[in-house]
């Protein structure tokens, strides 16, 4: 404690950490020009690892808006994905909308939704608002299942193939690494702004941010919105690129945790974090079930490495990439004892 | 210390772009060195993602173990004549964890990294949906053997086939029998889980029965994973209805007829798509299971005389009994009639090349130990019954349907619950 103390005040730290996030940023950057590249030689099965981990990652980055910096614990984001897989969907058969058009038809109708259920659910906090986003979520899957007339019910809707088929790959796999630069430049962007600030304020005392004039609701409902765009934009994507829109598939809370789990991991509250969190957790995933000879133990394995990167980094890897903490075994144990998130 | 934990991570996210780019190259190398002539000795492989965790678990175990049997019988024979040469059969198999996505990540890697050169299907609708369009796209051929659901087919592909009956056929065999057993049977009630595959199988018993000349006095679906359907039980008490037909899984049908049980709804034909013939029907509700009758795709007792690796369904069973210790499910032998098809498509093709292969398919007409393989031009089965099978009061499991086939003769009518 005392060593992170004396990091985060004196002078001689301050530029070291300014040093340390233009080191970080240039990383991110090689990265990503790496990763603009790499359909020139990735395999087909690559591109579609890569692209459904760029999906989760625009899905983080958006549930970081409200999770991860107005501290609301929102566990029913997938509803937002569903939404805007089926508005897309829908807009596309039923209206014969271009792709491009229908998309933003359902990122629209997703923050709609949020806006609607945000202004009465984000009244409520901590697990009572954890508890109503459940239900949300599970009622919407629900009503896609059941009304047939409109969604075309447990049967599905079947979209055409992206035309040529030959480009399709590279299209999808585009395309959603360009949501996920959006979703970061959209993060810093804002996180400049006053909404940023009013953000942080609300999660760290909500009372305290009304007493000094924020206007909390519009806010929380903004942040709500906003991850409901980054979902219902990755769905619409998601739903073009399978072909297909199930309810049970589009609205499992598989999703909703791993867009969670990539933001904790890689650390709530930071710009970098859900993405980074993402690359790893995706990463680590494949691995374990295509590249090592571990049998059908994987998911054990994998749950295994999350708990332990909870307990040991609560705060996510960019506690240690941002130059907060440093990597010791002290700051680990540290970690422990005042285990908070 | 801090700078080597970025450095890892550089190098750890770094590692995953270059292994990304070897994949492509290392697959390439493999592909030239593989292939169909490779020497003397050549080769086919076959690819699928199998469902062997998750909810299908069991049910993937079935495929997995039809395909293995069949891969292993075909290579006793030497393997399978293409032209003037026979080539080993070989097979690579990926657990999808009864995932859709991870299903089509996989069928991605086997075309893209493993080069495998023709694909056979996974287990469930769902992720057959998803599949045959990855399939599509790379014109791959996959004759797929466990998704029934024709929504799968009305896509216009041209790369995919399947060797089992589609769901809209899968309770005409009752229907047929009970009218059949008593030309006077006038109502049905039908009920069905609200799930792609159940709605079809119940859409297509509904047509059938009117086209029968049956009456429908009762139609209505309840939520996937329902703890409660007594309601619906209620409702179709008070219609008397002649027969009782439910389209959905086993644990839903179980629970069926446990609360028609509680609720004393005996209708005079009491009939399933999918649950009476499993085991775990019998083991789960002992006596309650006498004369409840289930659609079969296939049963052991059908006879049937084929020229393929297996030649009658008793050897099949006789051969899977022998590795797997247990009757098989005809989850097993549909799987194992989808390399059957495969090979008779080579065999007819004389080559490996996936256009011709695809061809040859959607021409074949050849009568195995499943049955009849012969493809529409949707590229679905349409030419094969479905079995009917009975719980019989010995505690035992009887073809009963149809009568060329059966072991049994179909009891009539069901014994209502209030006389047993």
């Amino acid at each position: 404690m005392k060593k992170s103390g004396e990091l985060q005040n004196s002078p001689q730290a301050a530029s070291k950490k300014v040093a340390r996030q233009k080191v970080l940023l240039g990383l991110v950057g090689a990265f990503v020009v790496l990763l603009a590249v790499l359909p020139l030689f990735a395999s087909g099965f690559w591109m579609r690892t890569l692209t459904l981990l760029f999906l989760l990652a625009a899905m983080a980055e958006g549930w970081n808006f409200i999770g991860g910096y107005t501290g609301y614990a929102a566990f029913g984001n997938v509803a937002f994905f569903g939404i805007g897989a089926y508005g897309t969907a829908l807009s596309m058969l039923r209206l014969h909308f271009p792709f491009f058009l229908a998309l933003l038809v359902g990122a629209a109708a997703a923050m709609l939704f949020a806006v609607l259920v945000g202004l009465p659910v984000l009244r409520l906090k901590g697990h009572y608002f954890a508890i109503a986003t459940v239900a949300l979520a599970t009622g919407v899957g629900e009503v896609a299942d059941f009304w047939t007339d409109f969604t075309g019910g447990a049967a599905g809707l079947t979209l055409p193939f992206f035309h040529p088929i030959q480009l399709s790959n590279y299209f999808f796999y585009y395309i959603a690494f360009v949501l996920v630069l959006f979703g970061l430049g959209l993060t810093y962007f804002i996180m400049k702004r006053k909404l940023g600030y009013s953000w942080l304020a609300i999660r760290e005392d909500e009372d305290a941010a009304k007493m000094m004039g924020i206007n909390t609701t519009w806010s929380k409902v903004v942040a709500f919105a906003l991850s409901a765009l980054m979902a219902g934009l990755a769905g619409g994507i998601y739903a073009y690129w399978n072909t297909f829109v199930l309810a049970e598939e589009v609205f499992k809370i598989e999703y909703t945790l791993q867009m969670i789990l990539a933001t904790v991991l890689g650390g709530p509250g930071t710009v970098f974090g859900p993405f980074i969190g993402a690359f790893i957790y995706y990463i680590l995933i494949t691995l374990l079930v295509f590249f090592l000879p571990v049998g059908q133990l994987h998911a054990t394995i994998l749950g295994l490495i999350i708990i332990l990167v909870m307990v040991f980094t609560p705060q996510g890897v960019m506690d240690f990439l941002s130059g907060r903490k440093r990597l010791t075994l002290s700051a680990l144990l540290e970690n422990i004892r005042t285990h908070k998130v | 210390m801090k700078r080597s934990f970025q450095i890892l991570l550089a190098m750890l996210m770094i590692a995953a772009v270059v292994l990304a780019a070897c994949g492509k190259s290392g697959g390439e190398k493999q592909a030239a060195g593989g292939g169909q002539q490779g020497g003397e000795k050549c080769v086919i492989t076959f690819g699928a993602a199998v469902s062997l965790t998750g909810k299908y678990a069991k049910e993937g175990e079935y495929v997995k173990n039809g395909y293995n049997l069949y891969v292993e019988q075909i290579n006793k024979q030497g393997g399978i004549k293409v032209g003037n040469k026979t080539c080993e059969v070989a097979l690579k198999i990926y657990d999808d964890e009864s995932n859709a996505d991870r299903s089509a990540q996989l069928v991605e890697k086997l075309i893209t990294e493993d080069h495998v050169q023709f694909l056979l299907g996974p287990y469930g609708s769902g992720n057959t949906y998803a599949t045959t369009a990855i399939a599509e796209k790379y014109q791959v051929p996959m004759v797929e053997a466990n998704g029934a659901a024709t929504k799968i087919f009305k896509r216009g592909f041209k790369y995919s086939f399947a060797v089992l009956t589609p769901a809209p056929y899968y309770l005409r065999g009752i229907i047929d029998m009970a009218l059949d057993a008593d030309p006077n049977i006038k109502t049905v009630a039908i009920v069905a889980e609200n799930g792609a595959f159940a709605l079809e199988v119940a859409q297509g018993a509904k047509d059938y029965a009117e086209e029968k000349g049956l009456q429908v006095v009762y139609f209505d679906k309840y939520t996937k994973n329902t703890k409660d359907v007594s309601s619906l039980i209620t409702a179709i008490k008070a219609k008397k209805p002649d027969i009782l037909l439910g389209a959905g899984h086993l644990q839903d049908t179980l629970l069926i007829v446990k609360q028609a049980k509680d609720l004393n709804v005996s209708p005079k034909v009491f009939g399933f798509s999918v649950g009476p013939t499993a085991p775990e029907f019998r083991k789960a509700l002992g006596k309650d299971a006498d004369y409840i009758v289930g659609g079969a795709q296939w049963t052991p007792e059908l006879k049937i005389q084929s020229d393929d690796v297996f030649g009658t369904p008793q050897k099949f069973a006789e051969l899977y009994e022998a590795k797997y210790g247990e009757v098989p499910p005809y989850q097993a032998a549909e799987s194992a009639a989808a390399l059957i098809a495969y090979q008779k498509a080579i065999e007819a093709a004389g080559s490996l090349d996936k256009d011709k292969v695809r061809d040859a398919l959607a021409s074949l007409d050849y009568m195995s130990f499943y049955g009849r393989l012969k493809f529409n031009e949707q590229g679905m089965n349409v030419y094969k019954p479905m079995a009917v099978m009975q719980n019989y009061p010995d505690g035992k499991l009887y073809t009963v349907w149809p009568k060329e086939a059966a072991t049994k003769p179909f009891i009539y009518p069901f014994k209502p619950w209030d006389q047993r």
